[in-house]
């Protein structure tokens, strides 16, 4: 045992820092969450600010928008989770059927280029693309002789525009984690399967995704803490009051109450909310991934 | 939304008075001007002559401040925010140090003074806006200012904040307790008018608007008659943006022809205080644009594009009218209408037009929503006013004047160089309330006569931008939409006499109600207007709206606002 501990403390040591910075920036500002149960001044600061019990809650539930919030918020982010969880995969079992080393780079390195662009700019860029009188994709759509659709503008497109653009520009960053695993597979896994008459269907199937399993069962469960995360940058900057409606999320309408009216006991109480929700949602998911798939992160 | 709206116009001010200070002409005439007498800073005076408010401290007192830094100030060899010219002046003449607790760039200023109001240690004096304010308000953090104030202003500081008719410095008193000085400016800064291309007119062989019946006739021409003769249906009358009520291709100016003032509160007959969106009057504007967007005059993508965005379409020859305010010629105008040097959109300024027989008149606001607090543990006060004194009248001074110049310019202008924005370190620099009408009163006969002594001598630099303009030089032709006859200055001007505003009537801070409400309300206003506007629902939707706004809080909001106007009516 203390041998063991001897070997280790380097490690611990080199751990320490990253321990370090979580605590100062991710634990001390829990204390934080005591606005959520006060008329929180500035001024008066968290120590002196009256304290009102749940009334920031009640507020909260009574406001008329709050239940379409969250559902606006769980459809778009449950339909991210989904669709975002799936494509990576796919991409990265074909990218990786492909020979050409130069071409598999080239193309690794694309999908993966829109992930460093900002939701500011690609937002501008979106309103060009989507405009249905002079967009690219306008113009295809009335090329095909059809009627090309306000895709910001309209409330039943707007969470889909949101989903599809929010996995173009991410799933090339999730397709890289699968690579490196996929080539961290034995590769004479794949020469006996080929000497057993396995073809690449067959070699996909039993040899490659398995060797992916932890792989994605860690990104599932780490994701599914995200389903009430439908991204704030993105909304953001895409939607207008033609789409509040459906667009309107969670981070907005915190953003607008805390940020814009400054009732910030109120925001804080909706942002612990959805924290709670999370924390249950990631504590369950971690549970169902040990049980079932017998995978643990710690 | 409103907040983005009133900084463009403070920052666009802002480039004013950089411009203003930009003056290295020699030999201007020296007429002397009220506020002299403070300049008398210098000059000690002994004590059995009459109480002076300006008398130098000595030995020379602190005063801690805090800054948002402008980046775009060209500093004089060494100096720099927390040492300079400006703050030397200070010293030299008031024996005031002023001292920077921190400066930061100006996006981050908000943040920085929310940090330290929360941690409970403000400087003696630091620029506010009306949400910090009231946070301070509640956590009793501010000096009463109210009787220092009395005694150490200046007569000429006095008359100089209350030329707006006393709303901006009314907006300081709570309780009838001083708890702010004004950050003035500009009152008319925020009214509206309109803007439209004269070589469409002109091709459609069309008369300018005099009534919103004419500016609906041309906005349907602007539509259909194809304007541009480019052979294509791609032309729209009217620029909207997605925040409606915005004054820049907005349609604060459209409302305010059919006598509705969203946003902001009026006095009904029985003298009580409405709210201005919820009024009967909205619903016929709303009306007449749902029409106008069906018959494809408005772009049927302006719900989602911000100002910057539908002004390239305005760029692209496809829109021939816009409401704006007196500065929507410099941005964003100019960078469509001239190109390569050559002017090649002609775009008119117009009064905003009325739908009936009543003249419109256009919405402002009172109070700025910025203030300058002072702190209630500020060991000298009255140093603040006396800074606030001597930014005045040095702001205010003609150019020639030495010691006024050491407050405005750094030491390569006064030589003769590049503007160097230094007005800007005087940390109680305030706007002039009624610099425009002012202005817009004078300009065409000065032009005509070739005598810029006609106008304030604070303000020659707007006569060299229009005369250059017309020497040729169309990079000033922002400025002249705003100077030339007939333009924003000179119809501000017009507007003043025909006193064409209607105010906000309620200047207080946020009612709680207001607070907690706001954010619903606003976003429910903005939501229904839109829907309306594009058909997405029907224009009864008003109605149920307006039935929404008053039972999900609105009510209360009145009740707290008409109980505040009760305290000071």
């Amino acid at each position: 045992m203390r041998k063991k501990h001897k070997i280790n403390w380097p490690f611990h040591a080199m751990l320490f820092p990253g321990v370090l910075l979580v605590f100062v920036y991710c634990y001390i500002p829990m204390a934080g969450i005591m606005i959520a149960f006060q008329k929180f001044n500035p001024g008066k600061g968290v120590f002196h600010s009256p304290w009102v019990g749940w009334d920031n809650f009640r507020f909260v539930f009574a406001m008329e928008d709050t239940l379409q919030v969250i559902y606006n918020t769980v459809f778009i982010a449950v339909l991210k989770i989904v669709v975002g969880f799936v494509v990576p995969i796919l991409f990265a079992l074909l990218l990786n059927e492909v020979r050409k080393t130069l071409f598999k780079r080239t193309v690794q390195t694309l999908v993966y280029l829109p992930h460093f662009m900002s939701w500011v700019i690609l937002g501008g860029i979106l309103v060009d693309i989507l405009s249905p009188s002079n967009g690219l994709v306008g113009k295809a759509i009335s090329f095909l002789g059809l009627e090309p659709v306000f895709f910001l503008g309209r409330n039943d497109w707007f969470p889909f525009v949101l989903v599809l653009s929010d996995v173009w520009k991410e799933f090339g960053f999730g397709t890289i984690v699968y690579l490196a695993a996929l080539t961290s597979i034995n590769p004479s896994l794949y020469e006996a399967a080929k000497i057993d008459g396995a073809n690449r269907w067959k070699q996909t199937i039993h040899i490659s995704i398995p060797g992916i399993v932890p792989m994605i069962v860690l990104v599932g469960t780490l994701s599914l803490g995200n389903v009430l995360n439908a991204g704030f940058d993105q909304v953001y900057n895409l939607y207008s009051p033609l789409v509040y409606e459906r667009g309107d999320i969670i981070d907005t309408l915190i953003y607008r109450l805390g940020l814009e009216s400054a009732q910030y006991g109120v925001a804080t109480a909706l942002g612990l909310f959805k924290s709670l929700v999370s924390f249950v949602l990631i504590a369950t998911s971690y549970f169902v991934a040990y049980r079932f798939a017998n995978y643990r992160i710690f | 939304m409103y907040r983005k709206l009133v900084l463009v116009g403070v920052a666009a001010a802002c480039l004013f008075v950089a411009a203003c200070s930009n003056e290295s002409q020699e030999g201007k005439s020296s007429t002397s001007t009220a506020g002299q007498e403070t300049a008398s800073a210098s000059s000690s005076k002994t004590p059995e002559q009459d109480f002076d408010p300006m008398q130098k401290y000595d030995p020379p007192v602190e005063v801690t401040t805090v800054r948002s830094m402008n980046p775009s100030i060209i500093w004089d060899q060494g100096e720099s925010y927390d040492r300079n010219g400006v703050y030397a002046a200070y010293e030299n003449d008031l024996g005031i140090k002023i001292k920077n607790l921190w400066s930061v760039d100006g996006s981050q200023y908000d943040q920085k003074v929310n940090i330290a109001i929360a941690s409970g240690d403000i400087p003696d004096l630091m620029q506010v806006n009306s949400v910090q304010f009231q946070q301070l308000l509640d956590a009793d953090m501010l000096m009463d200012i109210g009787e220092i104030f009395e005694k150490y202003a200046t007569s000429y500081t006095k008359e100089y904040v209350t030329r707006d008719g006393g709303g901006q410095l009314d907006s300081t008193k709570i309780n009838g307790k001083m708890m702010a000085l004004p950050y003035t400016n500009g009152v008319h800064n925020d009214s509206t008018y309109l803007f439209i291309r004269n070589d469409w007119l002109a091709e459609l062989g069309l008369q300018p608007p005099k009534t919103m019946q004419d500016l609906e006739a041309i906005s349907t021409a602007f539509t259909r008659n194809d304007p541009d003769r480019n052979g294509k249906d791609d032309t729209f009358g009217l620029a909207l943006q997605k925040d409606l009520m915005s004054g820049s291709l907005g349609l604060q100016g459209f409302f305010n022809g059919f006598h509705a003032y969203p946003n902001i509160w009026l006095k009904n007959e029985a003298g009580e205080l409405v709210y201005g969106s919820i009024q009967p009057e909205m619903k016929n504007a709303l009306a007449k644009l749902k029409e106008m967007y069906a018959n494809g005059e408005i772009d049927k993508e302006f719900g989602v594009k911000d100002l910057a965005k539908e002004a390239e379409l305005i760029a692209q020859d496809k829109i021939g009218i816009t409401y704006g305010l007196f500065w929507t010629g410099n941005y964003p105008l100019q960078a469509g209408a001239v190109k390569d040097g050559k002017v090649i959109q002609d775009w008119g300024v117009y009064p905003i037009v009325s739908a009936d027989d009543q003249i419109a008149k256009a919405q402002l606001q009172k109070s700025t929503g910025l203030y300058y607090v002072v702190s209630k543990k500020a060991k000298n006060p009255e140093a603040i006013i006396k800074m606030y004194n001597q930014s005045i009248w040095a702001m205010d001074a003609p150019a020639t004047d030495p010691n006024a110049a050491k407050y405005v310019k750094g030491k390569i202008q006064i030589e003769g160089g590049a503007d160097q924005t230094y007005y800007v370190l005087n940390p109680t620099f305030v706007g002039k309330q009624d610099r425009f009408p002012v202005v817009g009163k004078a300009i065409s006969k000065a032009l005509a006569e070739k005598d810029p002594t006609l106008l304030p001598d604070s303000e020659l630099i707007l006569y060299d931008f229009m005369t250059d303009y017309l020497n040729g030089n169309t990079d000033h032709w922002g400025y002249a939409m705003q100077l030339k006859q007939g333009g924003t200055l000179e119809t501000m001007y017009q507007y003043t006499q025909e006193n064409r505003f209607v105010f906000n009537e309620y200047f207080g801070a946020l009612t709680p109600s207001m607070a907690e409400k706001n954010s619903t309300l606003s976003k429910k206003q903005e939501e229904v207007f839109t829907r309306i506007i594009v058909g997405a629902a029907p224009l009864e939707e008003f109605d149920s709206f307006v039935e929404q706004w008053k039972s999900l809080g609105g009510n209360d909001i009145t009740k707290e606002v008409n109980e505040w106007y009760q305290t000071v009516r």
